[in-house]
């Protein structure tokens, strides 16, 4: 085996620590992922199933895209975000950074365990629809919603981290709670965004997650109708800010 | 290994997951998508082998093997054993009347008309365009008025229409029949003048060049060879009938081929000119116990029969009538393309059925099959530009025409009908015979309340707008001296050739449906108003050009006007689908009043 092989080899192995080791820390925290999953379950299962006499599938298909969105918010947002901040704070971070495994890899750890409970809360929220629901999608309509809300993680886990690498532990929950709740509600996710007055409809497009969620129903064809490429350059730009941002601080945590 | 197993087994268990999360039903049933599978399909041009053909509503989405596969819920109508031809495309006939009902009936889903009254091609032209609407009968396209000279060709028929006596006046003359509507310019011109008289050669010119700069085909009525030759020569996109001069045709063919000029034969009616009487087979292929296993009630040919075997020619002059088949032939070989037309209804033809006996006119000739096929279909397509028709292929019309007989082994195959498809819907020429026969009384209309007739329609202004006419009008409900009626305002101009403006009331909200007047002997109603003649219009599908008229006048009272419609042919009243109330006379302001409007037995 030669030096290089062996040297990516290392690599990889410490990456699979670093991913089961966050794993295995987000599950011994049932206060963390209990919410993150049932929430947008249980949201769903009110205003989408529950509360939706409309008939035909129509709401509870508008509503599986939003709860959607809302669902992988919070694992990326808190998952990722905060509980940086309070690894740093409790000196984690720093632990970490003397360690073999690169920053890198302990963000791409961090990224592949927000994915996998993304996922957990979309296969929720699909069989939810899917059975009491009456949603009905094509094939392709399923996957294609399923694929954005996995990429659609992203600008919210740059979001998250840059608020966990410039905010102290305790104080980071705070400020993305005050972000995740109000742009979710005024992104149309919980309540139309066309129900809005006029004024409060053009708000909601300085939010990520509006943008997000007008992609998913545009696959769905319930979107507003504006050009898909608006969404996604909006996304791709928050996602580039928010990863400099968190770039330069964890800089600044280094240099401290 | 374990580890790969695991990625495996979650990665399948996810595919497992989202091919288990419900569908809609499949797009085909949603749609209503039809397909006619397994039939032999020419598509125009040539025969493709046994097919499915796939459309949605009037459009043809697929023709390929095996779409029953790929659209699983589609309905069926079962092809196989069969032909499926596009549908047939008369490309010289005269339309008015039912013309285009009965065409279609026969296959043909298009007639180019080569002059009638342009109202009646106003209101074919946006027939034409309900693409998605079971019209139950062929499009048309229309030349509107033809270019003639005074007194000319054309002009011979009890109404007025418009001549042209100097070429200066091309272009406006070709413009005002552009604006009247006409799909492309129909001249006729006779270079021998022996006839009738005709435009000269320099206006023959004009004309054409003045339909080119509009962006129209410009195509030529002659009846000899100078005059084709004249027509050929001065830039004609084509000739609308053969001729029957004995002579070498070979330089007129030459430049035809060269310059893609067409030549529409019309050889059915040259026929009838000529005492050919070809009509019998014709018929026995129609009627019942004909040798094609055909629904012989389908065409009610009997009624056909007087038309067909009324000859225009009484001389039997068959030596005549076969140098046009020469003639014919001589163009086709030199490669001159070839157009099948019939000039129905002229003496002899009749719409729809008479193309079938073109094309075995044009067999005899020596051309094949396939290219007589083509006459009927891409050809015309490709000579006068129709898009979206003669051919079966993606993106057409749902025109065709399902033989239960190859007309490749025999043209005269194209008669054995079993279904004729206009806009995607099956022609079912049975259902146009019902109509409802009126056999009582009915208040059309007593204005109490509201606009609404007895047959739950609204009373609605009219005008001879929709014409190209400049008259105006408004309608309301009014309420005054304890009455209730219908109040009309507005001016007659002479822009149109009969002007109106009034109140319409159709029998059905569709404007189809006729109902059946037979039985009612007066139309009554009160009415008072600007002094002056005005005029109650009876609306009937038998009716030629102008609707039925009946006159009456008012005053500054409230009158009771009762109208006889007794006297009216009864074909007229048998199938009336609304009637209006106007003033018709030119007259810069009007207005009327009428109220308990009667349909009395």
């Amino acid at each position: 085996m030669s030096a290089s092989t062996l040297f990516s080899q290392q690599k990889v192995n410490s990456f699979k620590h670093e991913l089961l080791l966050d794993i295995k820390m987000a599950c011994r925290e049932p206060s963390f992922f209990i919410p993150t999953l049932a929430f947008p379950l249980m949201f769903y299962v009110f205003f989408g199933l529950l509360f939706s006499d409309m008939g035909k599938g129509q709401t509870s298909t508008y509503l599986l895209v939003s709860y959607g969105v809302f669902g992988i918010m919070s694992p990326a947002l808190f998952g990722f975000g905060a509980s940086v901040a309070s690894e740093r704070d409790k000196g984690w971070l720093a632990i970490k950074q003397l360690s073999p495994v690169s920053p890198w890899q302990y963000i791409a750890a961090k990224l592949f365990n927000a994915l996998i409970f993304a996922s957990v809360i979309v296969v929720g929220l699909f069989t939810l629809g899917a059975v009491f629901g009456d949603v009905l999608l094509s094939t392709w309509q399923w996957l294609s919603l399923a694929a954005l809300l996995m990429l659609g993680t992203l600008p919210f886990c740059a979001l998250g981290l840059a608020v966990g690498f410039w905010a102290k532990g305790k104080s980071a929950v705070a400020i993305l709670n005050l972000i995740f709740l109000p742009s979710a509600f005024l992104s149309g996710l919980a309540i139309p965004v066309i129900m809005f007055p006029q004024w409060l409809q053009q708000v909601a497009a300085v939010f990520p997650p509006y943008h997000l969620s007008q992609l998913g129903l545009k696959i769905v064809d319930m979107s507003l109708g504006q050009p898909a490429l608006i969404h996604i350059a909006f996304l791709v730009v928050t996602l580039i800010i928010f990863s400099v941002i968190a770039m330069k601080g964890y800089q600044r945590s280094l240099a401290n | 290994m374990k580890k790969t197993l695991i990625t495996a087994c979650v990665l399948c268990l996810f595919a497992a997951f989202f091919m288990m999360l419900p569908s809609p039903p499949s797009a085909a049933k949603q749609a209503n998508i039809t397909i006619i599978s397994d039939a032999k399909v020419f598509d125009g041009e040539r025969w493709l082998g046994i097919r499915d053909v796939a459309f949605k509503k009037s459009m043809i989405l697929e023709v390929a093997e095996n779409l029953k596969q790929k659209y699983v819920d589609a309905n069926i109508v079962d092809g196989s054993n069969q032909y499926l031809i596009p549908g047939l495309i008369d490309a010289h006939t005269h339309a008015w009347d039912d013309a285009l009902t009965q065409a279609v009936k026969f296959g043909v889903t298009t007639e180019l008309d080569m002059f009638t009254n342009n109202i009646f091609a106003s209101v074919q032209r946006e027939m034409r365009e309900q693409h998605d609407s079971d019209i139950g009968q062929a499009d048309l396209f229309s030349a509107g008025t033809l270019v003639t000279a005074p007194k000319g060709h054309g002009t011979e028929y009890g109404f007025k229409i418009a001549t042209i006596d100097d070429y200066t006046k091309a272009d406006t003359f070709v413009v005002d029949r552009i604006n009247e509507g006409s799909d492309y310019i129909k001249i006729v011109y006779d270079a021998s003048n022996r006839h009738m008289p005709s435009i000269d050669k320099k206006t023959l010119t004009a004309v054409i060049k003045a339909s080119h700069q509009q962006g129209k085909l410009a195509v030529v009525h002659i009846s000899d060879y100078q005059s084709a030759f004249d027509a050929i020569n001065a830039g004609a996109d084509g000739l609308v009938h053969g001729f029957m001069t004995k002579i070498d045709v070979e330089a007129l063919a030459t430049t035809m081929a060269e310059n893609k000029q067409f030549m529409i034969p019309t050889l059915s009616i040259l026929a009838s000119m000529m005492g050919q009487d070809r009509s019998k087979q014709l018929i026995n292929d129609f009627s019942a116990g004909s040798r094609f296993n055909i629904d012989a009630s389908k065409f009610n040919v009997k009624e056909l029969v007087p038309q067909l075997t009324g000859l225009r020619g009484k001389h039997n002059r068959a030596g005549v009538f076969k140098q046009a088949q020469v003639n014919m032939a001589a163009l086709a070989k030199a490669g001159v393309m070839i157009l099948a037309g019939t000039d129905a209804p002229n003496p002899g033809t009749a719409h729809g059925i008479s193309l079938h006996g073109e094309l075995e006119l044009l067999v005899e000739c020596g051309l094949s099959e396939n290219q007589a096929l083509m006459a009927a279909t891409s050809n015309v397509a490709k000579a006068f530009k129709l898009a979206q028709r003669g051919y079966i292929k993606r993106d057409m019309k749902a025109d065709m025409v399902l033989l239960s007989k190859d007309p490749q082994l025999d043209i005269s195959h194209t008669r054995a009908i079993v279904k004729v498809f206009k806009n995607g819907y099956e022609i079912n020429a049975n259902k146009q015979k019902f109509s409802d026969k009126l056999t009582n009384s009915v208040k059309l209309g007593d204005f109490d309340k509201d606009l609404v007739s007895a047959f739950k329609t609204t009373w609605q202004p009219t005008s001879d707008q929709r014409f190209g006419g400049n008259s105006q009008i408004s309608i309301k409900g009014e309420h005054k001296d304890k009455r209730q009626y219908l109040a009309m305002k507005g001016e007659v101009n002479a822009t149109f050739s009969y002007p109106w403006a009034g109140a319409f009331s159709s029998f059905s909200l569709d404007n189809k449906k006729a109902v059946n007047l037979e039985e009612i002997k007066t139309i009554s109603f009160d009415a008072k108003g600007s002094e002056g003649k005005y005029k109650l219009m009876i609306f009937s599908t038998k009716q030629l050009m102008r609707p039925i008229e009946v006159e009456f006048d008012v005053n500054e009272q409230w009158q009771k006007k009762t109208l006889s419609i007794s006297q009216i042919s009864p074909v007229l009243l048998s199938s009336v689908t609304g009637i209006a109330i106007v003033a018709a006379t030119p007259n810069s302001h009007f207005e009327l009043m009428i109220d308990d409007v009667w349909l009395n037995h």
